[in-house]
């Protein structure tokens, strides 16, 4: 499916009405800019892009809280930049509550407004960058993050489905 | 209602736009139809049983609808694979929906093929 088919999908899933559809999906392919490419198949598309076009169909259906997992992982620095000024925007404009993961601290302490640390499944530190600095005297939050959690190297098990998707991905190249 | 028309029309989409896969799914109706049809024909009517196109096409066609919709059954296996099943599952419409949606895709898809073959049945030589 092309790029404006896809979001067309997902605003029908989402029981976005027709008038509102026709009128929001330009919008938000030009907010994202992927306008120039809404008649090219995603599957043409780089990891970027679909990154983009992922958070864009995110934003069809007015979503109060927008959740993101880790949103910049395996992007360049143009992408990630152009992302991050893309959800701020919405995060200010449209005021919507963005929740985000991530493992790059200075991403975290550049975007977040409040943080919370998780170590070993559960919340281990919370507050505002400059809190949990002042909570550990560092100067950055990656330093801060080293100072809660410790400096050994986390082994989590891949469950048999991380197995299953390694494999498969071992024979296959191309996405649809 | 709307989840069934779009799951339906992503369906027709795709079989739509692969050209590949259209060619590429008459190639074991072809081989049956050629192959066996003429290899065999001679060897059928000399057991006094007519015309062997007459027997086989039917055969060749009802096979050819039978395995495009087990390879739509195979296909959910890709979305599955690339959390395009998923996506569709968390959408705020019910799951029989999105079922009966792809169903009617994928028999969509099928009675299609089923019709190119009979077309060319009739040009190799059936005659209903």
């Amino acid at each position: 499916m092309t790029a404006f088919e896809n979001l067309d999908f997902h605003g029908v899933l989402y029981k976005v009405p027709r008038k509102l559809r026709a009128e929001r999906i330009p919008k938000l392919l030009k907010l994202f800019e992927l306008w120039d490419r809404r008649n090219d198949p995603v599957k043409q598309f780089s990891g970027g892009m679909r990154r983009r076009l992922e958070i864009a169909r995110g934003f069809l259906h007015t979503p109060k809280i927008l959740f993101l997992d880790e949103p910049t992982l395996g992007l360049d620095p143009q992408t990630r930049n152009q992302l991050w000024s893309h959800v701020k925007q919405l995060n200010e404009g449209e005021r919507v509550t963005v929740f985000l993961t991530t493992h790059y601290m200075e991403e975290a302490d550049r975007v977040a407004h409040r943080i919370a640390i998780i170590d070993h499944g559960s919340i281990i530190a919370q507050g505002t960058p400059q809190e949990l600095k002042q909570q550990t005297h560092a100067e950055t939050l990656e330093q801060a993050f080293l100072a809660l959690t410790g400096t050994t190297i986390r082994d989590d098990d891949a469950s048999n489905v991380d197995q299953m998707r390694n494999f498969a991905k071992m024979w296959t190249r191309r996405r649809p | 209602m709307s989840a069934i028309y779009v799951m339906w029309l992503r369906q027709m989409k795709r079989y739509a736009r692969s050209r590949a896969r259209i060619i590429g799914s008459l190639g074991q109706p072809l081989l049956f139809l050629l192959g066996f049809g003429f290899g065999f024909g001679p060897v059928f009517q000399k057991a006094g049983q007519g015309n062997y196109i007459q027997f086989l096409a039917p055969g060749v066609v009802g096979m050819t609808i039978l395995f495009t919709a087990l390879f739509s059954g195979i296909e959910l296996i890709w979305d599955r694979q690339f959390g395009f099943l998923k996506e569709t599952l968390v959408a705020p419409v019910p799951r029989i929906l999105i079922m009966i949606g792809r169903t009617a895709g994928g028999a969509t898809v099928a009675i299609f093929q089923g019709l190119i073959v009979i077309a060319i049945c009739l040009v190799v030589g059936f005659r209903p």
